[in-house]
């Protein structure tokens, strides 16, 4: 069985701040500077810790030496994926109207670019296991929602030193949380119906043209003074049918 | 001029920034279809509830695990897990847990059987690869939890079921030891686990299960040794047999103590054929073995004596053995006769007397049955019934019940290597397939309601009226050709070898074949499909004939086995002949020219690079003497990072007179540094693809001649230490080089080095730009390049009389040494998800803008407009480039949602994206795969030369009908006027 050497107190690292599940993700849980840094040496151990002081709570990085047969430079990385869909939220999809398809149970996570996949656990951990030192990238593949790739740099000296940043907006985590960026909306949504938008068709275009000249042409017809009407007619009997060369530029000269 | 006023026509069209494509929800189904599939079934496990509805979890080769409906098939949740996950076992615990077990045994999963969460995750280490095994005892409890029992990596674990905790854990460290099975028995507390070391010693752990303690270690040497696998016929015996595959080894092992007992196969079969096979069984008491042609099955009775109990030369399937009560075990056999297969069941103490024989009639394009899964139910009468899941040859997935197929999943369409279009039939009289028009009433009818449904004035009973009408529209699956081009068959290949042609306008399955030449037989061992090729499309003077496809296999897959040609018609679906060669295939060239029949000439090149001809006509052979001259292609030997030019020499020397045989001659290569450079990727422009215009007009007033060049040829290489995972090196050490090779005379017309950047490189090729996605590992993200490659020898032909008459390339001499005058622009723009596809749309004419379709990380395309990867866009775009068309220079590539072309939807797995013209220059198909498939049609720049899916005629004939109306009464207003005026 071989070295496990269980390190009883490293549980008791961990703050238990009692943090509440109801937590809104609006609330960056950037507010948490402490790092704590787990340094187990049992797998088993580490598994215990995720069940016990980061349920709940955004205590979510934590990255240890893995157990035994893990070598030195193989590590773990663990985060949380903050869905609000399968939290008690009720804001979380009620504004859309209809709900996504997208479940946790759809939700996966992906180690640079396929290397590994995971599934998120109903509490929205997911586990990276073995992860050599060096910088890697995590996408969140989610339908309805935008999650930007963290790029996570695992130290290859000291293997509890962790750094994690969003690469969308260079933005740094303290904790490896993951939240969506933005809602992604698939469908346009039909305008609903107003009268403009009949007016402004080419059909409501024709019909109000045809109902000006109808009515407003006479008004202005008859607004007009009589004689002007007599010249104006004159003028066009004079002139005859209008030719084409007089509508082309520089015809009009002559 | 002409140009420039087309241009901004074009302009016109696609000006609007917004998403091009987009959807509104209820047009979902109405010109895209989605199929979900799951692949070939490897194992399955009933889902043994009482209440509730009755499922079936199955693991499958494109590493899926679903739970089906075991009713209808359909698909309850399904999770389809990483390429390098492959499935090792899966169970079922608790009743309400699956237990997956994967790579290799080192990942256990524990999944919610009703909705498919993941309930927790537990890796296993262990110190020595070896054959994993999966068990779910289930009396086996440790402080009322039921455990898991693992054998991984060499070790033994067991394993909690509720929180994947390991319980205790034993390692089997020893050498040589190969473990092959591991036994608990049912009732005790007992594990066994036993395996061979150094091939010829028999190995008997004996453990304690409560707390994984060591009890007993036996060993026994065989000096004949061992082959193959061990079955196990009573839960302290196992059969092997000898390295000679001649002697059956019976070995009992009980209570710690192995004794053994050999029998040839010779005294149970008199005429025994060459080395035999044991076919694992988990039947307790019998076992089967097979030779080449015999299948034999023989049973275990007292110590160690075997008997023979039947003896077939039928293609023969076995299932595993269910108990149906406290001491009975049941087993299925599958049978196959000539257009039947016999279903028994029969009892495993009992062979003679069978519980179950049927027969089901069985369409033999599925071919053999590959797998038999039973389960039992219990009939109203108390009875025992059973139903069997088979899994064929062609990977489709059936339900037998009382006989009768109750149903079947095509899970071919999982694996799909290739894919091809083909014309439906042209409309004749009499041929048309669905009704005209129902009568005009409907019709209005029909157009009111969809007036009522765009001034949202509809019911929702009208609302799901108007939505049921738009799907069944039945001129979307007619079996003819339609005037837009929207209809087509869409002809893909399985790996199982099985050809499907699929219609676009709903996905159904028209016909499917099982090649003929795809199956095993004695000259090929394990043939293989490879590629698709239009081999025959008539056109205009070969109307009459049908259109076929050219299906490229090999029989084997190393490069220098034979190949095998078939042709099949892509209307009937009918093999119309088949060719098995005498050489290898390792590359085919569809040529560009066409014989009367409008087959199409194809020039396939073998191992010892000599170059055959086919059609074998001597038309065919005509046409090619004619342009032997301007043949040219090349190769890419991506292991030794070598690309080389070829040319046709003169025919085939020294061989049997064969006048379609040609030796070929190296023409140039480009070798790339071993060391500091590795072929990634190589990219050419599509054969078929369609090019407008040359000439590109730019702002101010000048013209750009792109240089369009059919022999130009993208490759990547990257540092051969970057060429592994994204964090597996550091900027410093990392670098790609992109270069644009001209395939005729070998020079490189442009290269430019990305440093600090890695692959994996996704690139297109299309008109004269090639687009490439890659990593940047300084800024950690993901980076796409555009490279715009422009021919500036003409670069003075400024207008309509100087590209007439004035300097065009073709007169200018095409040799390696004169250099042609181009010039590139390139330019690079963050993207943020990786990539697994990405493909280009493609139109009839070329006129129509181009989008790019970029397959993500998470299995959706996304559509993105080419003028996002303009490399003329800058920061501040001048008011005559902003006409133009250029957008502000931004870091990073757009993702909008509305312009994922798969929507809400996923195509799980994905592999390719393919697109064909339609038609109508607007529209181009777009055919997604991977595990799923996806269909959809989509207009880059809209459809503005048709009108819209939801265009109201209603209100079209409304407004006419009030012109008319108020025109008639303006007379009567008039006329009653001029009346009061004459009377006044």
């Amino acid at each position: 069985m071989g070295r496990v050497a269980p390190h009883r107190e490293a549980p008791l690292k961990v703050p238990h701040k009692e943090v509440p599940l109801k937590v809104s993700h609006r609330e960056a849980p950037m507010g948490w500077k402490n790092q704590e840094l787990c340094t187990l040496s049992s797998c088993h151990q580490l598994w215990k810790l995720s069940n016990l002081g980061c349920y709940g709570t955004h205590r979510t990085v934590t990255f240890a030496r893995a157990s035994l047969n893990c070598t030195h430079d193989f590590i773990r990385v663990w985060g949380w994926v903050h869905h609000q869909w399968s939290s008690e939220d009720p804001q979380g999809l009620g504004t859309k109207g209809f709900a996504l398809p997208g479940k946790t149970s759809n939700v996966k996570v992906i180690l640079n670019g396929g290397q590994i996949v995971t599934y998120l656990r109903p509490d929205g951990y997911f586990l990276f296991q073995n992860i050599p030192a060096g910088t890697h990238l995590i996408e969140v593949a989610a339908i309805g929602y935008f999650f930007s790739p963290v790029r996570v740099d695992v130290s290859a000296r000291n293997p509890g030193k962790v750094q994690a940043a969003l690469t969308e907006n260079r933005r740094g985590l303290s904790e490896l949380v993951l939240e969506p960026l933005r809602d992604e909306q698939y469908y346009e949504i039909r305008e609903p119906f107003s009268i403009m938008s009949v007016v402004k068709s080419p059909m409501g275009l024709m019909v109000g043209f045809m109902l000006v000249v109808v009515f407003l042409m006479p008004k202005l017809v008859e607004n007009m003074d009589p004689e002007e009407m007599r010249r104006a007619q004159e003028e066009m009997r004079n002139q005859g049918v209008p030719s084409l060369a007089s509508l082309l530029p520089g015809g009009g000269r002559n | 001029m002409a140009i420039r006023s087309f241009f901004l026509f074009i302009l016109f069209f696609s000006s609007s920034l917004s998403p091009v494509f987009s959807l509104y929800e209820d047009q979902v189904g109405l010109m895209d279809w989605h199929q979900q599939y799951i692949g070939k079934v490897k194992q399955a496990v009933f889902s043994s509830q009482r209440a509730g509805r009755k499922r079936v979890v199955v693991s499958t080769e494109e590493n899926v695990i679903a739970s089906l409906d075991l009713r209808h098939g359909e698909i309850f949740w399904r999770h389809l897990l990483g390429a390098d996950d492959v499935i090792d076992g899966i169970d079922i615990g608790l009743g309400k847990y699956v237990i997956t077990l994967s790579s290799g045994g080192s990942i256990l999963r524990s999944w919610n059987l009703p909705d498919g969460q993941m309930v927790w995750e537990s890796s296993l280490q262990g110190p020595k690869h070896s054959k994993s095994f999966l068990l779910v005892p289930t009396n086996l409890k440790f402080d009322k939890d039921n455990v898991l029992v693992v054998f991984s990596n060499g070790r033994l674990h067991a394993i909690s079921c509720i929180d994947g905790e390991v319980l205790w854990k034993k390692d089997f460290e020893a050498e040589s030891f190969e473990v092959q099975q591991v036994i608990q028995p049912p009732g005790s507390d007992l594990i066994y686990v036993v395996g061979f070391a150094a091939s010829y010693q028999f190995e008997m752990y004996q453990i304690n299960a409560k707390n994984g303690e060591l009890l007993k270690h036996e060993s026994a040497s065989f000096s004949s040794g061992f082959s193959g696998e061990v079955s196990l016929v009573s839960t302290e015996t196992v059969v092997a047999l000898d390295s000679t595959g001649s002697i059956l080894q019976t070995i009992s092992f009980q209570d710690g103590k192995i004794s053994s007992q050999q029998t040839p196969i010779s005294n149970l079969v008199e005429d025994s054929l060459g080395p035999a096979v044991i076919i694992p069984s988990s039947v307790s008491g019998i076992f089967a073995i097979k030779t080449d042609a015999v299948t034999v099955f023989i049973r275990v009775i007292g110590e160690g004596k075997l008997e023979v109990v039947e003896k077939t030369t039928h293609e023969i399937a076995v299932s595993d053995a269910l108990s149906i009560s406290e001491d009975q075990q049941a087993f299925a056999l599958i049978q196959h006769a000539s257009s039947e297969i016999h279903l028994t069941v029969k009892l495993a103490h009992d062979w003679d007397g069978n519980l179950l024989k049927e027969s089901v009639k069985m369409d033999w394009q599925r071919g053999l049955v590959h797998k038999v899964f039973i389960n039992n139910y219990i009939r109203t009468d108390r009875s025992y019934g059973f139903r069997v899941l088979i899994v064929m040859e062609d990977h489709s997935l059936l339900l037998l019940q009382q006989g009768e197929i109750v149903w079947s999943r095509e899970d071919g369409l999982a694996s799909i290597i290739d894919v091809t279009t083909s014309e439906l039939p042209v409309e004749r009289n009499g041929v048309s397939v669905a009704k005209v028009e129902h009568n005009l009433f409907e019709w209005l009818k029909g157009h009111m309601l969809k007036l009522k449904g765009t001034l949202m004035l509809a019911s929702p009973e009208d609302m799901a009226a108007i939505q049921s009408m738009r799907l069944k529209s039945s001129e979307k699956s007619k079996m003819t050709r339609d005037h837009n081009g929207f209809r087509k068959l869409l002809i893909v290949l399985t790996r199982a070898g099985k050809l499907f042609a699929l219609h676009t306008g709903d996905g159904r399955i028209v016909w499917s074949h099982l090649l003929r030449s795809l199956h095993k037989s004695e000259a090929c061992q394990s043939p293989i499909g490879l590629n698709l090729y239009q081999w025959q499309v008539p056109h205009h003077h070969a109307m009459d004939e049908n259109p076929s496809v050219l299906v490229v296999s090999r029989c084997g897959p190393s490069s220098d086995t034979p190949g095998v040609l078939s042709f099949v018609d892509t209307y009937t679906g009918k093999e119309l002949s088949s060719l098995s060669l005498d050489h290898a295939v390792v590359q085919v060239i569809p040529l560009p020219y066409t014989d009367s029949t409008e087959q199409r000439l194809h020039l396939l090149i073998n191992a010892d690079k000599h170059a055959h001809l086919y059609p074998k006509t001597s038309e065919a052979l005509s046409i090619f003497k004619r342009e032997f001259l301007n043949i040219y292609w090349y190769s890419v030997e991506d292991q030794n990072g070598i690309i080389k030019g070829h040319a046709l020499k003169c025919k085939c020397t020294g061989e049997v007179a064969d006048e379609f045989c040609f030796d070929t001659r190296d023409l140039w290569s480009v070798v790339f540094p071993s060391e500091s450079e590795k072929i990634v990727a190589t990219v050419t422009r599509k054969l078929n693809e369609v090019v407008h215009t040359q000439a590109k007009v730019v702002a101010d007033q000048d013209v750009m001649y792109k240089y369009i060049s059919r022999n130009l040829l993208f490759v990547a290489t990257v540092a051969p230490k970057g060429s592994g995972e994204i964090g597996s090196v550091t900027p410093e050490e990392s670098w790609l080089v992109a270069y644009l090779i001209d395939t005729v005379t070998g020079r490189i017309l442009h290269r430019v080095t990305h440093h600090g950047s890695q692959g994996p490189v996704h690139a297109v090729f299309s008109e004269n730009w090639v687009v490439y996605h890659y990593f940047n590992l300084r800024a950690h993200r993901y980076e796409m390049s555009v490279i715009e490659i422009y021919d500036q020898s003409r670069a003075d032909n400024k207008d309509v009389w100087k590209l007439v008459l004035g300097k065009h390339n073709l007169t200018s001499p095409i040799s390696l040494f004169s250099r042609p005058e181009v010039i590139t622009k390139s330019q690079s723009y963050f993207f943020t998800h990786s990539l697994k596809a990405i493909a280009v749309t493609s139109t009839a004419k070329g006129i129509t803008s181009k989008q790019l379709l970029l397959g993500t990380i998470g299995d959706q395309v996304l559509a993105l407009d080419k003028r996002f990867l303009d490399p003329r866009r800058t920061v501040n775009p001048t008011q005559a480039e902003k006409e133009e068309g250029i957008i502000p220079l931004t870091d990073s590539l757009p993702i909008i949602p509305q312009s994922y072309v798969t929507h809400a939807l996923r195509v799980e797995g994905l592999r390719g994206i393919i697109t064909v013209p339609a038609k109508l220059e607007s529209t181009t198909l777009v055919f997604a795969h991977g595990v799923d498939l996806f269909f959809t049609q989509l207009a880059p720049s809209r459809t503005y030369d048709s009108l819209t899916e939801d265009f109201s005629y209603a209100l079209l004939l409304i407004t006419i009908v009030a012109l008319v109306a108020a025109i008639f009464v303006t007379w009567r207003l008039s006329e009653r006027k001029e009346l009061q005026e004459k009377w006044r």
